[in-house]
């Protein structure tokens, strides 16, 4: 009864859509920082060990793409809450 | 790599003719979905967008890591610059359907960003095979 009437009245308060909103914030964030780290450690694997930069290149580009597809999943996902 | 580069473009031409043709279709036909207007604009954003990944990627110079990784980067950086600026302004400026233009939004993207990841790894499984 009660989880019934907060429901409701979350509902007329629009909290779905401030959810929605910190959802996609989120995600953007979680992106950033991902991607950021996996430039960063790229780059000092890289001047590192330049002899494997070949096989760190590959990686980068993988792991970056599986985070873009999650960050863009999930802006979706908020995206539908709207 | 001049050949590699034409079978890229060939791969891209003909999936982004088949996803443009085969979207509209499924949108009219299957979902029965209202197709909105500037439908055709997306994928002409999206082929022109992977046009400019091909013919950078392969005009750089490629015996220079960390430039490559740089290119990488910035092609990444430049790609979500565009995508996110034009589904902003397309929203704002068509007044479309929200959830059917984030749905075909979203499967455009994922399509060029497969395509994006499969060129960068062709790429350096070029390279690399030039090296040995």
């Amino acid at each position: 009864m009660l989880l019934s009437i907060l429901l409701q009245a979350a509902a007329g308060a629009g909290l779905a859509k401030l959810g929605a909103g910190i959802g996609a914030g989120l995600a953007a964030i979680g992106a950033g920082i991902g991607i950021g780290r996996i430039g960063g450690s790229a780059m000092e694997g890289i001047a590192r060990q330049p002899e494997s930069a070949s096989d760190i290149r590959m990686n980068l580009i993988i792991a970056s793409a599986l985070i873009d597809a999650v960050s863009l999943f999930t802006v979706v996902v908020c995206g539908f809450i709207l | 790599m001049k050949e590699l580069r034409n079978k890229q473009l060939l791969i891209f031409t003909l999936v982004m003719l088949l996803a443009g043709w085969g979207v509209w279709w499924m949108m009219n036909s299957v979902f029965h979905v209202e197709s909105f207007m500037g439908y055709p604009f997306i994928p002409v954003l999206f082929y022109l967008s992977g046009l400019v990944l091909v013919y950078v990627l392969f005009r750089v110079d490629k015996t220079n890591p960390r430039k490559l990784v740089n290119v990488y980067m910035l092609l990444k950086l430049i790609k979500m610059l565009v995508f996110g600026t034009t589904a902003l302004i397309y929203l704002f400026a068509f007044k479309v359907n929200t959830k059917t233009f984030i749905v075909v939004f979203a499967f455009y993207y994922m399509l060029y960003l497969l395509f994006e990841t499969y060129t960068f790894y062709s790429v350096e499984k070029q390279i690399k095979k030039q090296k040995a």
